[in-house]
């Protein structure tokens, strides 16, 4: 007999296969034609597995342009942007949760507005000032304007919210210097948001395509998913699978990282949803 | 060791005065309570000395010296929480590591201090564990090592006990007392428990709207209270409080006495009125049996009052004679002073199984 209760597991279940399906079949996708050959790319009906693996697809993309120096940028520039986000966001993120002083409020609501701004705004800006300093074509202009994060600095204000005020004040009572408090204290308390954080950060710039594309242009700066969009530009026709299989190179690293860090994602959602 | 004086401190909070000009001296070496109903600026006091708090007037010394201007870290003193405010992500060692870390301490002296205090507490196998693996008593224990290890001058404590279940709570209460005999210095404690500030301090600071009702002596304190407040606020159940005048037993002259005070374990019930003390005919309504002792709520022509015995449970609904001393009254004026009558014999005469006052 189907009870009642097995019924709705059947139905939950399909359910979830049917959105994890919807959401990992372009992936799924990307890997296949990744792995084919160009005319097998374009038949009709498609093919659902290739012929022959092209492994040497991945190689052709890899070698079609400076891809270790994009390989590299994108690196670089994600990381470093992590880094300053991080030294900026700890102590504005302390002190919006923790001090009083004149302004604080307006700074907080400055913040948030930040937040609400969408970068397609202000690129023109940005870009009008770095090129009259004669940044652009360098590093600066890709790193700099992200150094500080709105986003990040609420979401560390609030998780800082969190942390009894005891603490704190034990803490000076065992003389620690509030830069010792903030980060012997707080950050480690903080980690599960600092590691979601990061993740968000780190994926949004490794993929960003839209800023890096406006800020450079000569190969030396430029990043991954610039040097992939490229690929499509080259000699006459779309080759799509040395461009899927460029886009598993950039894809490749954050599923690495995702993977490594994925207990503590989930932790920092649990948390946030318990507390 | 140091003794820590407050001159006229006062604490505002906006416009609110918390703390209205206190002076306080805590003797050196001693286990001084502060104790009082909460919002009675007890807590405040001891962040005061702590540094957590500003003072808004006034001077904190501490061997004499003014401290209002340090910093809590450079002030000598170590403080446990109610909630212990351990912290969570760092071990049992860290824990009791990081204020020696702060203060410079090389690595071997480190080791040795925390081995040493944790063979005092008793904390040698938890040493690598994280606090949310600990109990309420262990917590308890790291809070007191991480306090004792920086070697302070003074030890505030704000309410340790009370996030702890009854039985544990009667046992860090001698475990503290020790403690303070052991070390020798000065303890400062805050507490809303009546109970812990009689048995553990040796001094006791009764404080209510941020001013202090008497400090003194625990003994001092049930035996001479300086104020209604303060004899309201020391004893289970709590002393009677009568006004003069609805006892036609007790006859005076003193214009000024207008409430009459007596303990509950104070009182004599008997079958028959007896002479040298003041009498009240009154009848048990209620009672409530606590095992070895038995507390009556008594009742003499609609004035309720309460009684404790330590005899064989008496029926409700008796009708008896409660004899109270004359030495166990106590005597309060218009603003609840206590007034220093005479015990003298000569002054108290007996009036048809009353009393007469003469001061």
């Amino acid at each position: 007999m189907i009870t009642v209760e097995k019924m709705l597991k059947i139905v939950e279940w399909t359910g979830l296969a049917v959105i994890t399906l919807i959401f990992v079949f372009p992936f799924i996708w990307m890997m296949i034609t990744a792995l084919k050959s160009l005319p097998e790319t374009v038949v009709f009906p498609p093919e659902w597995i290739p012929e022959t693996w092209m492994w040497s697809n991945f190689k052709v993309a890899w070698s079609s342009g400076p891809f270790l120096r994009y390989f590299f940028n994108s690196l670089f520039v994600a990381v470093a942007i992590l880094v300053l986000q991080i030294l900026t966001m700890v102590p504005a993120a302390y002190a919006f949760s923790r001090y009083q002083f004149p302004g604080r409020g307006f700074l907080f609501g400055l913040t948030m507005a930040a937040l609400m701004i969408p970068p397609q705004i202000t690129f023109l800006p940005v870009f009008l000032q770095m090129s009259e300093w004669g940044f652009i074509n360098s590093y600066i202009p890709l790193i700099l304007p992200y150094a500080a994060s709105a986003f990040g600095i609420f979401l560390l204000r609030q998780s800082f919210m969190q942390v009894p005020e005891e603490l704190i004040e034990a803490a000076r009572l065992d003389e620690a210097s509030e830069w010792r408090i903030m980060w012997r204290i707080m950050v480690p308390m903080a980690r599960p948001v600092l590691v979601t954080f990061g993740l968000f950060s780190f994926i949004y710039h490794w993929n960003d395509y839209f800023w890096p594309l406006v800020m450079t242009n000569s190969d030396a700066f430029r990043t991954l998913p610039i040097g992939i969009a490229m690929l499509k530009d080259a000699e006459g026709g779309i080759a799509w699978n040395i461009v899927m299989a460029g886009n598993m190179i950039l894809v490749i690293p954050i599923l690495i990282v995702f993977f490594v860090a994925q207990r503590q994602i989930i932790r920092a959602f649990v948390y946030s949803g318990v507390k | 060791m140091a003794a820590i004086e407050l001159k006229d401190v006062s604490k505002r909070f906006g416009n609110q005065t918390v703390i209205r000009n206190l002076n306080l001296w805590v003797e050196d070496g001693s286990f001084t309570v502060l104790v009082g109903p909460s919002g009675c600026g007890k807590s405040t006091t001891l962040r005061m000395i702590a540094g957590l708090e500003q003072v808004s007037d006034g001077e904190i010394r501490m061997n004499g010296d003014p401290i209002n201007h340090l910093p809590p870290g450079k002030r000598d003193v170590a403080m446990v929480f109610q909630n212990y405010a351990l912290y969570p992500t760092m071990t049992v060692r860290e824990n009791i590591e990081f204020g020696l870390k702060n203060k410079k301490v090389p690595k071997k002296e480190r080791q040795q201090l925390i081995e040493e205090i944790t063979a005092v507490v008793g904390l040698e196998a938890y040493l690598d564990r994280k606090p949310s693996t600990l109990s309420g008593g262990q917590r308890q224990r790291v809070a007191l090592a991480r306090a004792m290890v920086k070697k302070p001058k003074v030890f505030l404590m704000d309410e340790p006990l009370s996030n702890l279940d009854a039985k544990l709570r009667a046992q860090m209460r001698t475990e503290l007392i020790e403690l303070h005999k052991k070390l020798g210095t000065t303890f400062i404690y805050v507490t809303h428990d009546q109970v812990e500030a009689m048995s553990m301090g040796d001094k006791i600071v009764i404080m209510n709207e941020g001013e202090i009702q008497q400090a003194t002596e625990p003994m001092e304190i049930y035996q001479q209270p300086a104020n209604l407040f303060t004899a309201l606020f020391i004893g289970t159940p709590p002393m009677n409080i009568i006004e003069k005048d609805k006892i036609p037993q007790l006859h005076s002259h003193n214009k000024d006495i207008v409430y009459v005070g007596f303990r509950p374990e104070k009182v004599v019930l008997s079958n028959e009125p007896l002479e040298g003390g003041l009498t009240l005919p009154a009848e048990i309504v209620n009672r409530e049996i606590l095992g070895h002792e038995t507390i009556y709520q008594m009742e003499m022509s609609g004035i309720p009052f309460k009684v404790k015995h330590y005899d064989h449970p008496l029926e409700e609904g008796m009708r008896l004679f409660a004899y109270i001393a004359y030495k166990n009254l106590y005597f309060f004026d218009r603003e609840g002073r206590r007034m220093e009558v005479e015990e003298n014999k000569a002054d108290l005469q007996t009036v048809a199984g009353g009393v007469r006052v003469c001061p």
